[in-house]
């Protein structure tokens, strides 16, 4: 047995510093997340690139025409593939012995919970555009030809996102569009710190219960007493549009902010019992 | 110390307390063995001392520091293996590459002599191996991970007769003077000849905690074909006659964990 020497003890000075996030530590967490993970990502990039490819040959191959298409395809398929994507975040806490693992690990909880967020929402965000860009024009290429062969007429136009957001979507609104969409994100990331079994589902009835209660609520207090919106008006009187939306997005951005934080905690008070 | 606790109290939602008042102090370099009754607590505790689990009251301190905290800097000296664990599907070589640079004193070639020492094959897919295989695998990482503190909780369930005999052999000599080894196990006859403290947990407290080289001085272990009349502090009957428990004499003799155990939780003072 020894006498207590500071040799039991860590270092005071290790104590006070980088212990909530070092950049040496962060990659080291990553580099053991890829090398654990690579093939599951690999699976995953090829499970919605081959995802991608069938739904479009199904919905090409059911429409007369493909111009006017692309934005309502883009919108399902950013739907679909993001809540399960995003919405299986944190696979380490579906269960409790892997739970001990994660939390075990010596990285801090931001270091784990801003690679999450890195692999779940940023890789997402900058991934799938460029799979549904690539495979998207591949499909309609493919079925063009094929159409063509066969004698069908194929009216159709390739994806282009600088047209989609030049005609389609209005300059102003792209800020709320933005973050609203990583509103979306941010509550199925946070349902997966919160939830520990079906975290997907549980998220959506349980943002579905509080819509409806909000939205029943509003039309129950401004719809049936009157109430024509009394406090709100003043915020928007006298307001551009631009000045409207640049308000919502302020709000958004405060909305994500808040979803974000309180995901973090959740993941940084996380216990096994 | 390496592990202060002082009147730690705690009991899970809707459950009856479990540690009222328990108060615990361990300094490195020994291998402590944690013995208690079923749901005494023994694996609740080593989720506190690991930082899984908050106390909610009392103080506990590991290495100076809050466990629950869980900073990296804490987390780098301590190793727990729990007892049902998860291991990735992955080869033994690809988990240690994954793994090893969280900590600073990682030991490549300790974990390369144990693996041998248990015959595993760094090769080998995890998911492949047995449980008892994957347990000599989660054991020699922790040895190699050289952290002052290793927390093993029923470490030698499922391991074959051979297996635990090398798990006694390279847990005694892979153990530095900074460390500190805490093996909770209802299998006592596993631990002996392995562990040089005991601590027993039973109703929410540490009823008996004592080096082995102690007992040994202040107790005798014998089986006697009939009860003395005197000097028995404690006795079982065993085939052969009676398990004993008595002052020592002139000459130590080995202690019996399961006898001593029974003892305490049956209420005999031996501290």
């Amino acid at each position: 047995m020894q006498p207590l020497t500071e040799l039991n003890l860590i270092k005071p000075q290790a104590m006070k510093t980088n212990q909530l996030f070092s950049l040496k530590r962060f990659c080291n967490y990553t580099t053991s997340s890829l090398i654990l993970r690579y093939r599951q990502i690999l699976l995953m990039i090829g499970a919605a690139s081959a995802g991608l490819l069938l739904s479009l040959f199904f919905f090409m191959s059911i429409n007369d025409n493909w111009n006017n298409e692309w934005v309502p395809f883009s919108i399902f398929s950013v739907s679909a593939a993001s809540l399960l994507y995003i919405g299986s975040a944190f696979p380490a806490l579906r269960s409790r012995e892997k739970t001990i693992n994660f939390l075990m690990i010596p990285a801090s909880p931001f270091e784990k919970f801003l690679y999450e967020f890195i692999e779940r929402i940023v890789l997402f965000c900058v991934l799938f555009p460029i799979l549904l860009y690539l495979f998207g024009n591949l499909a309609l290429g493919i079925v063009h030809e094929i159409k063509q062969s066969i004698g069908d007429n194929f009216p159709s136009e390739y994806l282009s996102y600088q047209k989609i957001f030049k005609d389609v979507v209005p300059a102003d609104a792209v800020s709320i569009i933005v973050l609203g969409v990583l509103a979306a994100f941010s509550i199925a990331f946070a349902g997966t710190i919160v939830f520990r079994k079906l975290p997907l589902i549980k998220t959506i009835i349980f943002v579905g219960v509080v819509f409806l209660v909000v939205v029943g609520y509003c039309i129950l207090i401004f719809e049936e007493m009157k109430l024509n919106f009394p406090w709100i008006e003043p915020f928007f009187r006298g307001k551009s549009k631009a000045e409207v939306f640049s308000l919502f997005a302020v709000l958004l951005l405060i909305f994500n902010l808040i979803i974000l934080s309180y995901a973090f905690f959740k993941l940084k008070e996380k216990e096994v019992s | 110390m390496m592990i202060e606790i002082k009147n730690l109290k705690f009991r899970y939602e809707k459950q009856p307390d479990l540690f009222t008042g328990l108060t615990l102090s361990e300094k490195a370099g020994s291998i402590v063995g944690l013995l208690g009754k079923n749901g005494a607590g023994k694996s609740t505790l080593l989720k506190l001392i690991t930082g899984l689990l908050a106390a909610p009251d009392g103080t506990l301190t590991i290495m100076g520091e809050t466990p629950i905290k869980r900073h990296p800097a804490f987390l780098e000296e301590v190793y727990f293996i729990p007892e049902e664990y998860d291991l990735p599907p992955v080869k033994i070589s690809e988990f240690v590459k994954a793994n090893a640079l969280f900590y600073p004193r990682f030991d490549r070639e300790k974990l390369r002599k144990i693996l041998t020492d248990f015959e595993l094959n760094a090769n080998s897919r995890l998911s492949k191996l047995s449980y008892g295989q994957r347990k000599k695998f989660l054991i020699a990482f922790a040895l190699s991970t050289n952290c002052k503190l290793l927390v093993l909780d029923e470490p030698t369930n499922g391991l074959d007769i051979p297996s635990k005999s090398v798990f006694r052999r390279v847990v005694a000599s892979s153990l530095g003077e900074d460390q500190l080894v805490i093996i909770s196990t209802h299998q006592v006859k596993d631990v002996e000849n392995l562990i040089d403290k005991i601590l027993v947990i039973d109703q929410g407290q540490i009823i008996f905690s004592q080096n082995l080289w102690d007992i040994s001085g202040k107790y005798a272990f014998a089986t006697v074909p009939y009860l003395e009349k005197t000097n028995c502090l404690y006795h079982e009957v065993a085939p052969g006659g009676f398990k004993i428990i008595k002052p020592a004499e002139k000459s130590r003799t080995e202690v019996d964990i399961e006898l001593l155990f029974n003892a305490a939780i049956n209420g005999v003072k031996l501290n």
